[in-house]
């Protein structure tokens, strides 16, 4: 793959509202942790805490929470590069947005409603509303991008497969920009889910730890806009980064387990090495997927060892939650700003090692021997992801 | 510009499929527990791999790339339901991990032995041209040689109901005429001596900042695979397949090879 230019990049999470805040989150570990009775009806919203966008930083205006959650990281990426919509909306621009919640059918109050055949007349509206959701077309209608739309929904991969197929586009000669990431918004239907599959945690989640306990789930949204190498040049705009390899592959295994050997990740990352020219000796550090669920850290930590020995090994999901369809794309920002910052944040929930992993990650800042490094990404359904990015002075 | 793609298979499911329709391939049993989706997908595949000769049972690095416009909203509400009737405690974790969009991929790479590049796409009824994009990434990035397109969807309950009283609601596609299709297409980079066809020009993009009309679900998820077999069975020469929906343009143009 030859490189493709970040112009810029944008995030919105319980750590962080745009980027600095979220630097400034992974230096202390300060995020929004709660209960979400107030978000979610559910009578479980009392017991198991979540990472939530804390009020004050949701974006107002139309659309779904998830919709406003994009927009607002990727006006942060437009302003990072010193680029507008309007500039973009003449290029061959196009969308590649990952998400779980904003493409499901999760309208549950207009569902209790129509079980009990009492719809009230707001539900066609409501329904209305959720057939015209599709997230990147709706992005793409607001700023007026008239190149190619998807909406990515490869579960817990969707945010990490959209920055990658946003790059192939670039690599194909399809587009000249492309606005890409992921976002999701807390729901119902992803947190009674979770729970009921004895993957959540009461507790605050606890990376690779041996007494990690499972998974908190998390909202947030993170867009990176990629730009070809000539329409860099063309728009004056410095990259913030490089997107230099990408791979994906499937582990036709279990619905909700990875392969414990994971062949899937495996293959996903060496594959992504290959695109990007590089081995495991290049790589300044892996962001991994790290739900801190038992089988999650359990197949990274094995694979890891296997491909990627002596590779510092950092997760986020301590301070950001598992934000489901954003995961891959906030962890893609997170790893950007750790490059272009020249050193690796703690890996924040981690406690204890774990003999049967073998594997401690980071545990306080330290500085990075590579300028590029692989976040990847694992998913229901047996999908697996990794994109590897390098920093703004990569190859410089 | 990306390359020309060509088309080793087509399979197509018109119905709810029978354990016997699968007797072909895999035990009835082995079934049971496949949504509706899901079972539809798995048939038009399992069609479109045996066309074009490949061997089920082998494990393969073939690319899934997946367009599920609604996704599995079989299993959405029947989570919804256990919700509803027995509580957020004793709700079902089965239900739960069957509505995820990616779920019909799992069964696609478990049953088809696929170990190649996974992904869905679900954006309503432009999903297919974005299926379709994603496979052509696939093969131009040289992740795998072979990608199997399927593409089906699910009819919301509700919005059948619903369109009653508001005719213009889309997505409530049931009377509609193929939204209980799936369709599968086998598309390769190079031209083998199993080639069905050559998608010479494919185009899939914005076309118009107009909102949703309403009016334009006849675009279903299947449509162009099931288009492309019915334009096969009458032995066209060539195809050109275009529709606008929800101002997102689809374009696929080609010629069918009978020299094979």
């Amino acid at each position: 793959m030859s490189k493709v230019c970040i112009g810029g990049a944008g995030v919105l999470c319980a750590c962080g509202a745009g980027k600095d805040a979220l630097w400034n989150g992974l230096q202390t570990g300060r995020s929004y942790f709660t209960l979400p009775k107030d978000r979610v009806n559910s009578s479980l919203a009392d017991r198991y805490p979540v990472f939530l966008i804390p009020s004050q930083d949701i974006p107002c205006g139309p659309g779904s929470l998830s919709l406003r959650y994009f927009l607002a990281a990727a006006q942060e990426a437009f302003s990072q590069a010193g680029v507008t919509p309007q500039q973009l909306a003449q290029m061959r621009t196009g969308v590649c947005v990952g998400t779980s919640v904003d493409a499901s059918f999760h309208c549950f109050d207009t569902y209790s409603r129509w079980t009990n055949k009492n719809c009230l007349p707001q539900d066609v509206e409501i329904m209305q509303d959720y057939f015209s959701s599709s997230t990147a077309l709706a992005v793409a209608r607001r700023y007026g991008f008239k190149g190619p739309v998807q909406t990515v929904v490869t579960a817990c991969a969707s945010g990490t497969d959209a920055i990658g197929l946003a790059a192939s586009w670039l690599e194909m000669g399809l587009c000249d920009a492309v606005v890409c990431g992921g976002t999701d918004e807390m729901n119902l239907i992803p947190y009674d889910g979770f729970i009921r599959l004895l993957i959540s945690t009461k507790e605050k989640c606890k990376p690779f730890s041996k007494n990690r306990s499972g998974i908190n789930i998390g909202e947030g949204a993170a867009a990176l806009l990629l730009l070809s190498e000539q329409a860099a040049r063309q728009l004056g705009v410095r990259p913030a980064g490089y997107v230099l390899g990408y791979g994906n592959a499937c582990d036709g295994y279990h619905p909700t387990a990875p392969d414990p050997q994971g062949k899937g990740l495996s293959k996903a990352i060496s594959t992504a090495l290959e695109q990007a020219g590089l081995t495991a000796q290049n790589l300044g550090f892996v962001n991994a997927h790290a739900t801190a669920s038992q089988a999650n850290d359990a197949a990274e930590a094995f694979v890891f060892n296997r491909l990627l020995p002596g590779v510092p090994v950092t997760a986020t999901k301590g301070v950001t939650g598992h934000t489901l369809g954003a995961a891959g794309a906030v962890e893609a920002v997170i790893s950007l700003l750790c490059l272009n910052h020249g050193q690796l944040t703690p890996t924040w929930g981690f406690e204890e090692e774990d003999p049967a992993l073998s594997l401690v990650p980071v545990r306080q800042n330290t500085p990075l021997a590579h300028p590029c490094a692989l976040s990847c990404s694992l998913a229901f359904g047996g999908c697996n992801a990794a994109v590897i990015l390098g920093a703004a002075n990569y190859g410089g | 510009m990306a390359a020309e793609m060509y088309i080793e298979g087509i399979g197509v499911c018109t119905q709810t499929p029978q354990a016997q329709n699968f007797a072909s391939w895999f035990e009835g049993r082995r079934l049971r527990r496949l949504d509706e989706l899901s079972l539809k997908l798995l048939l038009a595949s399992c069609r479109a791999l045996d066309q074009a000769g490949v061997n089920m049972a082998e494990e393969k690095s073939f690319g899934l790339s997946l367009a599920v416009g609604a996704g599995s909203l079989q299993s959405t509400c029947k989570f919804m339901d256990s919700i509803l009737q027995d509580g957020d405690e004793l709700s079902s974790p089965t239900a739960f991990a069957g509505s995820v969009h990616n779920a019909a991929g799992l069964c696609l790479s478990l049953f088809l032995n696929l170990r190649g590049p996974c992904v869905t796409t679900g954006q309503f009824n432009h999903s297919f041209g974005a299926a379709l994009l994603t496979a052509q990434s696939f093969l131009h990035t040289k992740q795998a040689s072979y990608v199997l397109v399927a593409a089906g969807d699910s009819q919301n309950p509700v919005a059948r109901d619903l369109k009653a009283q508001s005719p213009g609601l889309i997505g409530a596609s049931a009377e509609e005429e193929g939204a209980s299709c799936a369709g599968a297409l086998l598309v390769s980079a190079k031209r083998t001596s199993r080639s069905l066809a050559k998608i010479a020009r494919f185009e899939f993009s914005v076309q118009e900042s107009s909102p949703a009309s309403g009016q334009d679900w006849q675009a279903l998820t299947a449509w162009p695979a099931v288009q492309l077999s019915h334009l096969l069975a009458r032995k066209e020469k060539d195809f050109k397949l275009s529709f606008v929906s929800q101002g997102v343009c689809t374009l696929l143009q080609g010629e069918f090879l009978y020299a094979n």
